[in-house]
């Protein structure tokens, strides 16, 4: 896992993989794993988490790109665990890397005092409202219908509910992160600084790997699982 | 994840075409690999039908007939030629393939390479970024907000042309979106800013 050189088990120090993987301590953090990691194995800072190792590596070489979902060795019990992450990763959207993208429109859109750009920030707008209602959506409907399926003993009372129109907001939602990135790299006039814009870049890039994973991570392994539970559930 | 459904490759060696074979297959199950031990043999097989194949090339089959390749490829312009090099290649060869990948790289690339869009191949067909008269006249009635129809009815011209010339103005500006569009033609003088408020 996780390249062709090195194997991580559960008994690898967590702190290792991270620094191997930089861009894995943003996952611990989704998982609510918080720095320092000192010596702790992977299997006991997955255990303090209620996290079962074998979830946080599948989801961690998603993160690496070293392996694509789905496996067949996660079952309904690892619902809870991937909701968590969930959660935590809209909290990073809403409340870190969008506020953050907004900020550097703001300033390219008052350094240079175009009209093009402000015509750019409100395009940003109302796709940053867009995918607030989605995530809202996410938060307020989705993800309480799962906790229900989760506690309930029996089908009698679980709202009916269906998740098709997952796939198609997402889509939606990378599409004009996409004409975002393009605007900035091929057409945005040059006036622009160029530091706030190669930041703005990377942001943008930053946010448009994490946002394919996390869907993948809903529509490959999320919604599966609870398909799974929700069969177990009419079975009883 | 949209992968190609047909994957053919063409290697002599036995042994390097099962090895791409069994790296294809862990990621894409039901691609469908088809091994083409000589060029005479892949020119056969890629028909009209093979709209979005994969060829995976060792790029000793076409060392000696360039040209010939260069065609080939001018015919089938969706498919995505990947050369698998794992003893010298000209570099002049480069240009040939839309990606090179070596016997030395991770087994990642090949996998990312079948995962990537078309539109990032690494050589583009010779579509320049400038938009033609009639693909400005459907964005800025794209922009207008007018839709697939009203947009085919004033142009007179068919839906599907206007799909066509959509399709063709996302790939040379690399936006979609309406609301991106409209901002790619103000920013281009193809619409005044005027008309959008």
């Amino acid at each position: 896992m996780f390249g062709n050189r090195t194997f991580y088990t559960e008994k690898t120090e967590l702190s290792g993989l991270v620094i191997n993987h930089p861009r894995l301590v943003q996952v611990c953090e989704y998982f609510g794993m918080v720095l320092p990691y000192g010596q702790k194995t992977i299997a006991a800072a997955c255990s303090e988490r209620n996290i079962r190792p074998a979830l946080f590596l599948s989801i961690s070489a998603l993160y690496c790109k070293t392996a694509d979902a789905p496996r067949e060795d996660l079952t309904p019990s690892d619902i809870p665990a991937i909701v968590v992450l969930l959660k935590n990763t809209h909290r990073y959207y809403l409340e870190e890397i969008y506020p953050e993208i907004q900020q550097h429109i703001q300033l390219l859109s008052e350094n240079t005092r175009s009209e093009e750009m402000r015509l750019v920030e409100k395009f940003f707008d109302e796709y940053f409202s867009e995918v607030k209602a989605h995530l809202d959506y996410e938060n307020q409907l989705v993800f309480p219908y799962i906790e229900q399926l989760l506690t309930v003993k029996n089908n009698e009372s679980h709202t009916p509910y269906s998740v098709q129109d997952y796939q198609e907001h997402h889509d939606d939602i990378e599409q004009k992160l996409d004409d975002l990135i393009n605007l900035l790299i091929r057409h945005l006039p040059d006036q622009c600084d160029q530091k706030i814009r190669r930041n703005l870049y990377f942001l943008l890039k930053r946010l448009d790997d994490d946002l394919k994973i996390h869907s993948q991570i809903e529509e490959q392994i999320l919604i599966p699982l609870v398909r799974m539970l929700e069969q177990n559930l009419q079975r009883q | 994840m949209k992968l190609p459904r047909t994957i053919y490759i063409a290697e002599p060696s036995e042994v390097i075409y099962e090895g791409l074979a069994a790296i294809i297959r862990r990621t894409c199950p039901s691609c469908e690999i088809k091994h083409v031990t000589d060029f005479q043999l892949l020119e056969k097989n890629l028909g009209p039908s093979t709209a979005s194949a994969t060829v995976i090339i060792n790029p000793s089959f076409i060392q000696y007939q360039q040209k010939h390749f260069s065609e080939i490829r001018a015919e089938y312009t969706s498919v995505v030629w990947i050369a698998f090099v794992y003893a010298l290649m000209d570099p002049k060869m480069n240009p040939l393939f839309d990606h090179i990948v070596t016997a030395n790289d991770p087994a990642q690339v090949i996998v990312d390479i079948l995962h990537s869009k078309p539109s990032e191949k690494l050589t583009e067909p010779e579509t320049p970024d400038i938009l033609s008269e009639r693909e400005k006249d459907v964005l800025i009635h794209l922009t207008a907000g007018l839709s697939n129809k009203e947009i085919a009815d004033q142009l007179n011209i068919s839906i599907n042309t206007v799909i066509t010339h959509r399709k063709n103005i996302s790939q040379k500006t690399g936006i979609k979106t309406v609301s991106g569009l409209t901002i790619y033609a103000v920013l281009n003088q193809i619409i005044s800013i005027e008309k959008i408020r």
